[in-house]
């Protein structure tokens, strides 16, 4: 029995109500009953309570729902907001280095220039008049040779035993003769190349190195590759036979020398990367569905370790020794080649080569467009 | 009188370009004028208060003054002299202060081709041929016309034959200065 009801039941009809029951009627039963009454109204009220109770808490605790959701969303958003701020950030890096590597390869490029035309003005120097004596010395001979001429006729016109035709005839063998009238002509026009090939380079070192960045003009690609060829030839030449196949090629929207200083930086490193002997291979094609040309330069070097490859373009990273490499000349290739809105490929597999591919764009985006109307 | 034709000045900090260029001249144009030589630009200045020359012809870059510094000077001693530059700098700025400074008539590149070479300064002498005409008709015109007088006439020939012979240098104490 529940004790609350045993208590009410001894109150109203005494300690011991199963022995001596008040007759029906009394009016125990009747507080019994009003006291049982009572007590489920009281229990009545105390649920409606509780339970008024309970809506409360669950209205609190949806409140509160609302609460940590629009806390939730606004949490999102601050994240949001600094995912972009730091994607912002980032971009700025990139263009801040970007900046940096412009910097430092302008700075290369205005000291080489500078270089370039004080040796190209000492050397033309010396070019200029060799060149110019060659010529004359070219003439001269011819004059001395019609003397010749002229003495075996008069040597031939003597009889046999005159000794003046005698010496004539032995000093012509003696002299060689016959040989000095074949090789002159042979050692001239060799000396010649040879002053036209250093006459060259240094054109190609002015070329190369002239001092106009920034400036795009549309250009063939081909020359610029070649004259670039030229100029690390003894780079290359004792290392690797060079083949080159340069294909047929728009006019793209460029700048010749930057161009130039991807192109040796990249057959520098083909260069570096042939122990002994091995073939570097040039070809330029034009890629007509794309609106690109393509720059290959493949070598049969040692490769590059796959770790190594993330890093390549990274400004001061250089598997060099020291003193032979900075590690920029890659990073500068690429903002080079960045700026041109193109794209450098690499792939490499160790100890069988490496192969880049330069990628660039025919027509520049609207603003270096300008530029290079401007320029035409 | 001297009668002699005016001749070509060469300038040139460096003696192989100049025996180079001559041995050019004297073979091309064995009967062209005659060809002076100088390695120093103070001296071909010096010269050039002696003898007339049609042409000048200098190198841009030299230890003791610019060719650019050479010509100016030059051009006042010889005003009529046609002004070269045969240069291994082939700058632009040079180039520009060049034309404008010197009123070049011809800007030459190292290393040369030797054929142009001679055809510019064949070109050249014969311009300067045909300028001198003129400016003999002019002088022959204005002496008709009496506007020159004969003490005039005199000075200018003494002055073609002689650069500088008329003009005396006086120094601030009122001394004349001698060249010699």
């Amino acid at each position: 029995m529940h004790p609350l009801l045993e208590r009410q039941i001894r109150r109203h009809l005494g300690e011991h109500p199963e022995t001596v029951l008040p007759p029906p009627g009394d009016a125990a039963w009747e507080h019994l009953f009003n006291a049982i009454g009572e007590s489920y109204e009281q229990l009545d009220r105390d649920l409606l309570l509780r339970e008024q109770a309970l809506n409360l808490t669950s209205e609190e605790l949806n409140r509160r729902n609302d609460d940590l959701r629009r806390e939730l969303a606004e949490r999102t958003e601050t994240e949001e907001a600094l995912q972009r701020e730091k994607g912002e950030q980032a971009a700025l890096i990139t263009r801040l280095e970007d900046a940096k590597r412009q910097l430092l390869y302008s700075e290369k490029m205005a000291s080489i220039g500078q270089l370039a035309a004080g040796v190209a003005h000492e050397i033309n120097n010396p070019v200029g008049f060799v060149q110019s004596n060659i010529n004359t010395l070219a003439g001269y001979v011819e004059d001395l040779f019609a003397l010749t001429d002229l003495l075996e006729e008069v040597a031939a016109g003597l009889p046999d035993d005159s000794p003046l035709g005698r010496k004539i005839r032995e000093s012509c063998e003696r002299y060689d003769l016959e040989f000095l009238r074949e090789d002159v002509p042979k050692l001239l026009s060799e000396s010649r190349d040879g002053v036209s090939r250093v006459r060259k380079i240094v054109q190609d070192l002015r070329d190369f190195s002239h001092p106009d960045e920034g400036k795009f003009a549309w250009i063939d690609l081909n020359p610029g590759i070649v004259s670039t060829l030229n100029i690390v030839n003894n780079e290359l030449k004792y290392k690797a036979e060079v083949i080159t196949e340069l294909g047929e090629l728009p006019l793209i929207e460029a700048n010749q020398n930057q161009l130039n200083q991807v192109f040796l930086n990249l057959l520098v490193n083909a260069a570096h990367a042939i122990k002994d002997k091995g073939v570097i291979n040039v070809a330029t094609r034009h890629l007509p569905e794309s609106g690109e040309v393509c720059i290959s330069i493949a070598d049969t070097g040692a490769g590059i370790p796959p770790e190594n490859l993330k890093r390549i373009f990274d400004p001061f990273f250089t598997t060099k020794p020291v003193g032979k490499g900075t590690g920029l000349g890659l990073s500068l290739s690429y903002g080079i080649v960045q700026k041109h809105h193109g794209r450098i490929e690499v792939d490499s597999q160790e100890r069988a080569g490496t192969l880049f591919q330069v990628f660039l764009p025919i027509h520049q985006p609207a603003a270096e467009a300008s530029a290079a109307g401007q320029q035409a | 009188m001297n009668n002699r034709p005016p001749r070509i000045l060469l300038v040139d900090d460096e003696p192989a370009v100049l025996s180079a260029l001559a041995r050019l001249l004297h073979r091309q144009l064995p009967a062209g004028p005659e060809v002076e030589t100088f390695t120093s630009p103070r001296a071909a200045l010096a010269r050039a208060w002696e003898v007339p020359f049609a042409l000048v012809v200098s190198d841009y870059r030299m230890a003791e003054m610019d060719g650019i510094a050479f010509l100016k000077e030059f051009a006042e001693i010889q005003p009529h002299a046609l002004r070269l530059m045969l240069s291994g700098a082939a700058d632009f700025d040079v180039l520009v202060s060049a034309v404008n400074a010197v009123g070049l008539h011809r800007y030459l590149i190292k290393p040369w081709d030797d054929e142009e070479v001679c055809s510019v300064l064949q070109g050249a002498y014969a311009e300067f041929g045909r300028q001198e005409a003129d400016r003999q008709l002019a002088l022959e015109r204005q002496r008709q016309l009496g506007q020159l007088s004969p003490e005039e006439i005199e000075r200018r020939r003494l002055e073609a034959e002689e650069p500088g012979i008329t003009r005396v240098n006086w120094g601030p104490d009122g001394a004349i200065h001698l060249d010699d």
